[in-house]
């Protein structure tokens, strides 16, 4: 869009726009407009041709009460379907003949542009006309050619082949005497034909049928290989000759061989059938020459249609398209209208292509591009963005699309969503292979998004730079986590806050009992207060026997901080789209207390967990007083109206925050009520005075709004209010998922290390074999387990991390997406319609 | 519950293929849609409004329009619609959709035989034949002399078989054409009926219903053709009659009588069907006793649509999808030959 504008830059209309506002873009979505277009009826063709290229406009319907058939251009749509039916005819016969479409041709043909549809449509008739010739002709002389082949066969068996012993003759007629009495007109009777293989049984089945088992059949494969006239597949022939004795009976075979399309050929068994065989030999010879020729003059068109069809096709679909629109527009006189929708950036380009057209139309009326300001209809929504963030949007839009001009939560989710997934899957090793895939699914994006893909390698290349993010930030947490492969390394060398001792003596000298615990069978002492490990977890807790206890403490704490974190925000998110419609309602009795119940209840935990870790309770400790379990704190907090025990402080004193806790839990509590009440209130004051105010004025009410209607809005609010406390508690649970999932993937890598490459590293002798298999074992549960599903599960827990909890707290969704009359979007590309031939083999 | 299985059993095997046949049946087209098709002033109009339905694309590859050509492609897309069925169809469902086939068999048998007859070529006759009666070796029968090789080149095999019986009439004269033709359908009725009693559970229930009213209709019907017919005695003509449905016990009766009023009489105990026959007269085309039979059983259709659990949708599904195709080329040929005052004379399957 903006190229254009940028393009035609000198050019652009100048004269007063309408104001975009604010943020417009990606944050909110485009300020769009809807615009009616004046034009000339002789200029309607060229100016939906050329908005169709610049696919800035979403036109609308403004015929929707006519019905399809009824409608101005519908028969050149019919046309054009015409056009597209001989197109795939075209098609055909290039798959018959194993041909791809040479794109390359065609694609030459670009600049040139501007075929002339009428021509078009002739040229492709009279092709269309000669190619059924030909193929006809074809087909025919193909069939003459297999008849012909297949006499042959007939004459060039072997002589013994239609012979039959002396007693088949006697024994044939002696059970013709005994079972029928049918007169005989004299000696054996013979049939000789080809049919195919697979008709053998049925044949054989009914010549017995008919004749009551009183015949001879006999048959053999064909010397040469036969092809299926029409699919020019190997097909299996054979010859086949039949002895009866009665005339009768020979009729019913005749009959039958006519019935099920089996050639007969006559062959004599008195002379040598020497004559036919020259006439046929000779017949051939014509018959392959006729046959080269006919193939030559299809080769030629097939090789037109190769070369042209691309373009055909798409100058059919465009001009189809341009039709549709033309569908949609009225026309009254010498003008027409049309309405569209169009974001404000787009209007200058618009203006600029209405004039282009106007010009090559020589057009003596101007078009006229016309704001409506006032329209009531919904506006379409419309994010401007890049294809790295565009992949992003799909994650959002999956789940609803952005209502007109509400905080597209895409933005967030560019980091927050790559930022989760890093958290369940940080693994420094596991990260490093996805974000190498993902970098060669950028780094080639131009060559691989020009050849063909299977299914799910589409799926994954149209995601790849969400991958690449998810691979980056899954290798930060894992720095973080300080894992590799599932287990701890040490980047910045192994000196840290704990020590194991190394003699009894090192025990005794640097071990302070009061913080000695005991870590496999080992006693680890602290024994440096103040060297804190530089980054991440200090990977000296992998050899302690109270790793998991203390990673679980940690990622657990981490992961509701994250969450209250992430649902606040999308409080603020609703705030602000609260702001912007200037919905002081919803702002003071829906976001107010919203805030409220969740800062002050889980926003409160998080508080506290924060201090506990900041709390020196080494200090502490030492003055009698220990760490309370938060756990029992916030069992507290609800249960017991935010008492706490002398003992089991936090900070301050028991008393103070006992009384701290109160006032929380009281302003949650009244937050309550302040979210079910007021709004419902409100409503039905305003309602009132709207009913007042109509009566006084007598205006009627307005036919498109729903009926208004108390219950419904109250029974509206008493849901919400219900979802959002008790959703406030669930999906802060759900957050813990983080830690689960984190917790399973750091847990599996380290069964597979030690079980499959650690395992195997023990057993070997050092023959290496041993090795080489574990290791195999190891590196494919790596790439199958952990790699794939476990990235899977991590993505697809992010997703509803993203979708529930936090578009939950204030995405509407329901807006309907922008979809601009784009010509570009409806053309297959070249590579892909030409894949298509490929795969039919 | 049957061979079917019922509520609990019946989706393991068929829940799938049950469900695509409501999914068809809601595919049919309503009665806005033949509101629409029946405004249109050509055949291309009339594409355009079928692109909107179901049909979709069907006819996109045709370069010319005819009724035939729509009749066909139509008839195509039921045939591929049941042959997907079938191939998917576990036991007894695959047999169940085979008996539905055995009318078609049947009818194309009689049109061949016929057919050769009139010394037409078989290429020509096969061409006309019911995709779905379609069987091995069904061309052979342009082969046939007489009833005798009728049943040994081809029936003796074919599926359809079972149905028919050795009579003293040999030759093919239209009478016998129409004797062998009541024949086969009267024995297929009865095996048809005694398979579904086998499946049993609701199968049962639903198809004891279509059934019988297939079996009292074939009787009316026949016997009204048959009206003063010297060829066939009394009590060959009672023969003709399937022992299946309410008509059973006054065959005896129905057998012997040669005109309406005495068929009107012999059937007041049978209210149903006497509401078919009451005001029955000759000349009223539009009245005819065979409209009348048609709606009834359309509506016994849509009723057998309305229940699930049962194989009887499969039956009713082809039922009416052959009518919708029938009704498709009467809209055609009326619009074709312009006559616009019998246009709605289509069958409704749907009304307003």
């Amino acid at each position: 869009l903006q190229s254009v504008v940028m393009a035609h830059g000198n050019t652009t209309y100048t004269g007063p726009e309408p104001e975009q506002e604010a943020a417009s873009g990606f944050w909110r979505s485009e300020t769009m407009k809807l615009c009616r277009l004046h034009i000339q009826r002789e200029a309607v063709h060229q100016t939906v041709h050329i908005l169709g290229k610049m696919g800035v406009a979403e036109f609308k319907d403004l015929n929707y009460e006519t019905s399809t058939f009824q409608r101005q251009f519908t028969h050149n749509i019919r046309s054009c379907e015409d056009a597209e039916r001989r197109l795939r005819y075209f098609e055909e016969q290039l798959r018959r003949e194993g041909r791809v479409p040479n794109v390359e041709v065609s694609k030459a043909h670009k600049e040139q542009d501007e075929i002339d549809l009428d021509t078009l449509q002739q040229q492709l008739e009279t092709l269309e006309a000669d190619v059924k010739e030909t193929n006809a002709n074809y087909e025919r002389l193909l069939g003459q050619q297999d008849n012909a082949l297949e006499y042959k066969e007939v004459l060039s068996q072997d002589r013994a082949f239609f012979l039959v012993n002396g007693d088949l003759e006697t024994q044939l007629q002696s059970e013709d005497t005994t079972t029928t009495t049918t007169t005989r007109t004299g000696g054996l009777r013979h049939i000789t034909g080809v049919l195919p293989a697979s008709k053998l049984a049925l044949f054989e089945r009914l010549l017995y049928r008919a004749t009551r088992g009183n015949m001879f059949f006999r048959a053999t494969k064909t010397k040469e290989p036969f092809k299926d006239v029409n699919t020019r597949k190997a097909l299996e022939k054979l010859v086949f000759v039949v002895f009866v004795t009665a005339q009768r009976a020979e009729d019913k075979i005749r009959k039958i061989c006519e019935s099920q399309q089996i050639n007969t050929y006559p062959y004599s068994l008195e002379d040598s059938n020497t004559e036919e065989l020259d006439k046929i030999r000779e017949q051939l010879a014509t018959l392959d020459q006729t046959l080269a020729a006919t193939e030559n003059s299809r080769n030629k068109h097939v090789q037109q249609i190769s070369d042209e069809v691309y373009k055909w096709k798409r100058e059919i679909i465009t001009q189809k398209s341009i039709f549709n629109i033309c569908n949609q527009i009225v026309y009254c006189g010498r003008t027409c209208q049309a309405e569209c929708w169009v974001p404000i950036r787009g209007i200058p380009a618009i203006r600029l292509g209405l004039k282009q057209a106007e010009n090559d139309c020589r057009a003596t009326v101007p078009s006229v591009l016309e704001v409506l300001d006032d329209t009531k209809e919904s506006r379409p929504t419309y994010f401007r963005h890049n294809k790295v963030l565009g992949t992003f949007q799909d994650i959002v839009d999956a789940y609803g699309m952005g209502r007109y001009k509400e905080v597209n939560p895409g933005v967030l989710t560019v980091v927050t969503f790559p930022f989760l997934f890093g958290i369940m899957f940080g693994d420094v090793g596991h990260a490093f292979i996805m974000t190498l895939f993902a970098s060669y699914l950028v780094f080639f994006e131009t060559k691989l998004s020009n050849s063909p893909m299977n299914e799910i390698l589409v799926m994954v290349f149209n995601g790849r730079y969400v991958l690449l993010f998810m691979g980056i930030f899954a290798f930060w947490t894992g720095l973080l986590y300080n894992d590799m492969f599932g287990i701890m390394i040490s980047p910045f060398g192994g000196n840290g806050f704990w020590r194991f001792p190394l003699s009894e003596q090192d025990v005794g000298e640097n071990c302070d009992g009061a913080f000695a615990a005991n870590a496999n069978g080992q006693t680890a002492c602290k024994i440096n207060f103040s060297s804190v490990y530089p980054f991440g977890i200090d990977p000296q807790w992998a050899e302690t026997s109270t790793k998991l206890a203390f990673m679980n403490s940690l990622k657990m704490k981490m992961a509701v901080i994250l969450g209250v974190g992430q649902m606040f925000v999308g409080e603020i998110l609703q705030l602000l789209n609260h702001i912007r419609v200037r919905d002081h309602k919803q702002i003071w009795f829906r976001w107010l207390p919203e805030v409220v119940f969740l800062l002050f209840t889980f926003g409160y935990m998080d508080v506290m967990i924060v201090i506990k870790w900041l709390t020196n309770w080494g200090d502490e400790m030492a003055a009698g007083h220990g760490p309370p379990l938060l756990l029992g704190t916030m069992t507290d907090f609800f249960l017991s109206m935010g008492t706490v025990n002398n003992d089991a402080y936090l900070y301050g004193s028991a008393e103070l925050q006992s009384k701290v806790q109160r006032v929380l839990l009281l302003c949650a509590v009244l937050a309550v009520p302040l979210l079910l009440i007021p709004i419902p209130l409100i409503e039905y004051r305003q309602h009132q005075k709207k009913l007042a105010y109509n009566a006084l004025h007598g205006t009627e009410e307005d036919e498109d709004e729903e009926p208004w209607d108390f219950s419904e809005i109250l029974i509206h609010q008493i849901i919400h209010t219900i979802e959002y406390v008790l959703g406030c508690v669930s999906n802060t649970a759900s957050y813990l998922r983080l830690w689960a999932l984190s917790l399973a993937h750091a847990e599996l890598s380290e069964v597979f290390w030690s079980f499959a490459w650690m395992l195997g590293l023990n057993m070997d002798q050092g023959y290496g074999i041993i090795v080489f298999f574990m290791w195999s074992i190891w590196f494919a549960v790596t790439i199958g387990v952990l790699l794939l599903m476990e990235s899977l599960s991590a993505f697809l827990h992010a997703l509803r991390l993203h979708w529930v909890e936090f578009n939950g707290k204030f995405y509407y969704g329901d807006g309907h997406k922008f979809a601009p009359y784009a010509v570009k979007e409806m053309i297959p590309k070249p590579f892909v319609y030409a894949a298509a031939f490929q795969k039919q083999d | 519950m049957g061979l079917t299985g019922d509520l609990w059993t019946f989706n393991v095997g068929c829940g799938g293929l049950e469900a695509i046949v409501h999914g068809l049946a809601n595919g049919l087209l309503r009665q806005e849609d033949y509101h629409n098709i029946t405004q249109c002033d050509s055949l291309e109009d009339m594409k355009l409004h079928l692109a909107g339905t179901d049909y979709g694309q069907f006819l996109q590859n045709e370069a010319t329009l005819s009724s035939k050509v729509i009749t066909e492609r139509a008839l195509d897309r039921l045939v591929n619609d049941f042959k997907w069925l079938r191939a998917n169809a576990p036991w007894p469902l695959g047999e169940f959709l085979d008996y539905i086939t055995y009318e078609y068999m049947i009818a194309n048998v009689l049109k061949l035989i016929s057919g050769a007859r009139s010394g037409k070529g078989t290429l020509e006759l096969l061409q006309k034949t019911h995709p779905l009666g379609q069987f091995e070796g069904i061309g052979a029968l342009t082969a046939a002399q007489n009833i005798d090789d009728l049943y040994d080149l081809v029936l003796g095999d074919s599926p359809i078989g079972k149905f028919f019986q050795r009579t003293d009439r040999t030759d093919f004269d239209e009478f016998s054409m129409e004797y062998i033709r009541s024949l086969l359908h009267k024995n297929y009725l009865e095996h048809f009926y005694k398979f579904c009693e086998e499946i049993g559970g609701d199968t049962w229930m639903v198809m004891k219903d279509l059934l019988e009213f297939e079996a009292d209709r074939f009787v009316v019907t026949l016997t009204r053709n048959t009206y003063g017919v010297k060829e066939l005695q009394k009590d060959e003509r009672k023969k003709l009659f399937p022992e299946v449905g309410q008509l059973v016990t006054v065959h005896e009766d129905l057998a012997n009588i040669d005109d309406d009023d005495a068929l009107k009489d012999k059937l007041r105990p049978f209210p149903d069907l006497y509401a078919l026959v009451q005001d029955l007269s000759m000349d009223d085309p539009a009245n005819s006793l065979e409209n009348k039979f048609m709606e009834k059983s359309v509506q016994l259709h849509k009723d057998s649509l309305q229940r699930q659990f049962h194989y009887g949708s499969f039956f009713s599904l082809v039922k009416l999808r052959e009518l919708e195709v029938n009704n498709l080329m009467w809209i055609a040929e009326c619009i074709i030959q312009n006559h616009r005052h019998r246009i709605n004379e289509y069958v409704n399957i749907f009304e307003a």
